[in-house]
């Protein structure tokens, strides 16, 4: 019985740290990347304004 | 065929060139990702709290049989994730269509994702239940640990090999014919069953399922939740591709300017 559960357990920790540590790198690498195009978009203007 | 058929037509550029993502798309692939959580969540209480327990002596860890809450829409949500690779590798190879390298892009990283999830959590349940974690005389379980295989080829090939028409064509044709698992492993437990159980839905008879009504009900609703946390991930995935683009045709326009 409780060697049942400790698998259980085990896969459920397996499977929302997969789905969970993907999204969150995921919404990370957005994050980063919406964050350096505006960079570069806000150097580009500066480019053209000189 | 040249650089310029690589680009997609001017309906659908930016200033930089690339294809357009609209930000609110980006925001509703984060709320449908984030309701596709809540929703697997919600699941998992009901199934831990409210669907019963299985009792037989069929059974050798019958406490473990809630392994199927997510381990099978797991499944559904990655045969959903091969469509999309399949889908977007014929567009690429047969129409050169850029939108079909983007799906096909996006099919392998939800392939590899949630093909995890379920070689991850079978073989623990085979564990428990068969006192083995896997067998390799049952087809299902070899032929999906096959397309697992195969999206962590594509997914690893896309981040180390140099972007090519010769590249896209070599992938996109592991896609297309890579998809030829997906019915193969759906249909594996009615012609090959061993290990893997049979069907408990759609099983093509009777009432269609051999599930307590409850446990069925669960099982639905988790299924509907993956397949709503697979098409937010998938645009996400579509985002993240559009703004690499546009920041590396916004980087070489600005050192050209330099």
């Amino acid at each position: 019985m409780a060697e049942g559960t400790i698998f259980l357990a085990v896969a459920y920790l397996a499977m929302i740290g997969i789905i969970a540590g993907w999204t969150w790198r995921m919404l990370t690498r957005l994050v980063e990347l919406s964050g350096r195009l505006d960079a570069v978009e806000a150097a580009m203007d500066r480019t053209e304004e000189e | 065929m040249t650089a310029e058929r690589l680009v997609p037509p001017p309906s659908c550029h930016d200033a930089v060139g690339s294809i357009v993502v609209h930000p609110k798309y980006m925001r509703l692939g984060v709320i449908l990702t984030l309701v596709g959580l809540a929703l697997a969540a919600l699941a998992l209480w009901l199934g831990f709290t409210w669907a019963p327990d299985i009792k037989g002596d069929d059974w050798k860890a019958p406490e473990a049989y809630r392994i199927l809450f997510f381990h099978v829409p797991s499944a559904w949500a990655s045969f959903l994730a091969f469509t999309i690779l399949f889908v977007g590798s014929m567009a690429w190879f047969l129409k050169r269509r850029e939108w079909g390298w983007r799906l096909h892009v996006v099919g392998a990283e939800l392939g590899l994702l949630y093909g995890l999830c379920v070689i991850t959590s079978g073989p623990i349940w085979g564990a428990a239940e068969w006192g083995v974690p896997w067998d390799l005389t049952d087809v299902r379980l070899n032929t999906f640990a096959l397309l697992t295989a195969l999206a962590l080829f594509l997914v690893q090939g896309h981040r180390t090999q140099a972007q090519g028409e010769d590249m896209r064509d070599t992938f996109a044709t592991v896609g297309m014919f890579g998809f030829l698992l997906v019915p193969l492993t759906y249909m594996a437990t009615r012609f090959w069953q061993n290990r893997h159980p049979g069907p408990v839905v759609a099983t093509g008879e009777g009432s269609g399922t051999t599930l307590d009504p409850a446990i069925l009900q669960v099982l639905l609703l988790s299924a509907l939740a993956f397949q709503i946390l697979v098409i937010g991930h998938a645009m996400l995935v579509w985002s993240a591709a559009d703004l690499e683009t546009r920041l590396n045709r916004a980087q070489m326009k600005l050192d050209a300017r330099m």
